[in-house]
């Protein structure tokens, strides 16, 4: 494929409130003061990536409550997880959490948010960006990654695709999300482990905080999430030696209001950390609006560390080859890149001969 | 005195993350074994650590609990330090000058500190320039170098309404400390002068300039001229930054 031939790409026709191109993040060169960015649910980004066959980590857009409108100039594979935010395809209702084939022309865009505050749009191809630092994430506070040097998207922004790249994925998947994923309670819990600065404070002060509810403050962002409650008291010091600080880690400044560290968190902190929040429980937590009141659990490391196992046999069975994926590319103009090792070659509806292996052509073709 | 713990300090911070205190003060021997320490588990190559982050007194190390136990990372590290303890540290260090014009536009509050300390301005720039500041830590915002080693003297309070954006490069102090600001961020500390030396570039590898053990010395460029013809060399990549190796035993 010659890259010149190759117009794949997306067209920003609006913006929404916030969105950011955003990988895993960049977690190389956090010792050089650099924060690792990258999609604040993870969960819902890697899913998003397995259920199109991608790597879990290539890049793909992170929305913020209003989620942007996209023109498609090339027909693309994509799957949208995350807050429930009901995506259209040319004002046609789409699921999410499944692939969707994207025709040439068409328009991205989302409706009333449902549930939830960040939905990711994945895309089966690859934006042709530059990596900054190993990484696609953007960091907009210090300007880093994306696709125009750490800036949002904007209107009128082109975001080209690495090839064409219109081959089926031979995945999809029969998860619940609805079940396992979505949280609609009006309160919750999240689990904690105490630490690292838990004897900044006393047996009175660290029971408050597990006792107490808190509320998430509007003055919340990528770098942290406010929360607004009872205040948390030091025995002493209201400040520690400057040292890294770990992503969930919850620090109590001199006012008592605890902040949570997120993604785009400095590398180094001076304020005392009483807990940090479960790897697992970071996503229920960025999927929740100002106003959410959320409180706190203790649970165990080895307990935390059985969460995050389980967590991820989880995510490894997600996604299987299904033998009776029903996609329709009908009246498609697109080529379909037939390699040996695609999966659906050994279904019956999809049946091609061996000789056409690795070979390309044109294909009009109705599954059903 | 400094204090060096005899065994470290392991602290818990979440599911894949620990802190390990070495000792409890901001002090040269502490730090010089923090970044020892960090550095022979780089060495080591052990695949559930997935990052190292030194800091003045201690590391914050994450790593992959799908690889290893809590119980036997703590027995590793423990025993990795008891190792480390008998081998012989490296006491080479490199000093890297920072040409840096103080005053007028570049440093705004140099009026500040020469008010507060009753120095003269030739004097606060002499102080300033005199000594070799050890670089404790890089954190806080990319390539932001954490100094020790500024002068009694020099000791200035903060400002008391913190500048929204610090144009990149500005030498400033606040109290005890000194520092580099690499990239513009928010800031309040006093802006004394400015370098064009780029102690971070995100398209540079590694994209920084100075490493946690080297020492920053401050240099004083004598006129608008000789910074601008400095910024014109780093321009087209013709910029040496000096730098010289000290014996610091």
């Amino acid at each position: 494929m010659k890259s010149t031939q190759n117009k794949s790409s997306i067209t920003i026709l609006e913006p929404g409130i916030f969105s950011t191109i955003q990988d895993l993040g960049r977690y190389e060169y956090q010792q050089f003061g650099v924060p690792t960015s990258g999609a604040l649910d993870q969960t819902a980004f890697k899913i998003g990536n397995l259920i199109l066959g991608n790597d879990i980590n290539n890049p793909g857009i992170e929305t913020t409550l209003i989620g942007p409108k996209i023109k498609f100039n090339s027909s693309e594979w994509i799957c949208i997880t995350g807050a429930q935010s009901n995506p259209m395809i040319n004002e046609k209702k789409i699921n999410m959490w499944t692939p969707q084939f994207v025709k040439k022309n068409s328009i991205l865009s989302f409706g009333k948010m449902d549930w939830g505050v960040r939905s990711y749009i994945l895309f089966h191809n690859t934006f042709d960006l530059g990596q900054t630092m190993g990484s696609y994430s953007t960091n907009t506070s210090l300007q880093i990654g994306g696709h125009n040097k750490g800036l949002q998207l904007n209107t009128k922004d082109k975001i080209k695709f690495k090839e064409i790249k219109t081959n089926l994925p031979p995945l999809s998947n029969n998860f619940d999300y609805t079940k396992h994923y979505i949280n609609r309670n009006t309160k919750f819990s999240l689990r904690v482990i105490l630490g690292p600065h838990d004897n900044f404070f006393n047996s009175n002060n660290i029971k408050k905080f597990l006792q107490s509810d808190y509320e998430i403050s509007p003055q919340s962002n990528r770098i942290g999430f406010r929360l607004n409650g009872p205040s948390i008291k030091h025995k002493s010091k209201s400040d520690i030696i400057s040292e890294g600080g770990a992503l969930g880690s919850i620090q109590i400044p001199g006012d008592g209001q605890p902040i949570v560290l997120l993604h785009d968190r400095g590398t180094t902190g001076g304020y005392p950390k009483i807990a940090t929040i479960s790897s697992v429980d970071i996503p229920k937590l960025v999927q929740s609006n100002p106003g959410q009141k959320i409180s706190f659990e203790k649970i165990e490391i080895e307990e935390a560390a059985n969460l995050y196992r389980s967590h991820n046999t989880l995510m490894n069975g997600i996604v299987k080859l299904d033998k009776d994926l029903k996609i329709e590319v009908e009246n498609s103009e697109n080529k379909i890149q037939v390699y040996s090792n695609h999966n659906l070659l050994n279904t019956k509806s999809f049946n091609i001969k061996s000789k056409f292996k690795n070979k390309q052509f044109d294909l009009k073709i109705k599954l059903s | 005195m400094n204090k060096l713990f005899s065994r470290p300090e392991i602290k818990l911070a979440g599911d894949c993350a620990i802190v390990i205190d070495l000792g409890e003060s901001i002090h040269p021997e502490i730090n010089a074994k923090v970044h020892n320490f960090a550095q022979t588990l780089v060495q080591k190559n052990y695949k559930w650590i997935t990052q190292i982050i030194p800091a003045y007194k201690g590391l914050l190390i994450y790593y992959d609990p799908l690889s290893i136990e809590f119980f036997n990372l703590k027995k590793t590290i423990l025993e990795e330090f008891e190792n480390m303890s008998n081998t012989q540290e490296n006491t080479n260090s490199n000093v890297i000058t920072i040409p840096t014009l103080y005053g007028n536009k570049f440093g705004p509050d140099l009026e500040n500190v020469i008010n507060h300390t009753k120095l003269s301005k030739k004097e606060v720039i002499d102080i300033h320039t005199s000594t070799n500041y050890l670089v404790y830590a890089i954190g806080f915002s990319p390539g932001f170098p954490y100094l020790g080693g500024l002068s009694k003297k020099l000791n200035t309070p903060r400002l008391k309404n913190p500048r929204t954006k610090i144009p990149s490069g500005s030498v400033a102090i606040a109290e005890t400390q000194t520092g580099i600001y690499p990239s513009p961020t928010p800031g309040g500390w006093q802006i004394i002068g400015r370098t064009p030396v780029k102690l971070f570039d995100p398209e540079r590898d590694p994209p920084v300039l100075v490493n946690p053990g080297d020492y920053i010395r401050f240099k004083p460029l004598k006129s608008m001229k000789e910074y601008q013809s400095i910024e014109e060399l780093i321009k087209h990549n013709k910029f040496k930054v000096e730098i010289n190796e000290i014996d610091t035993k």
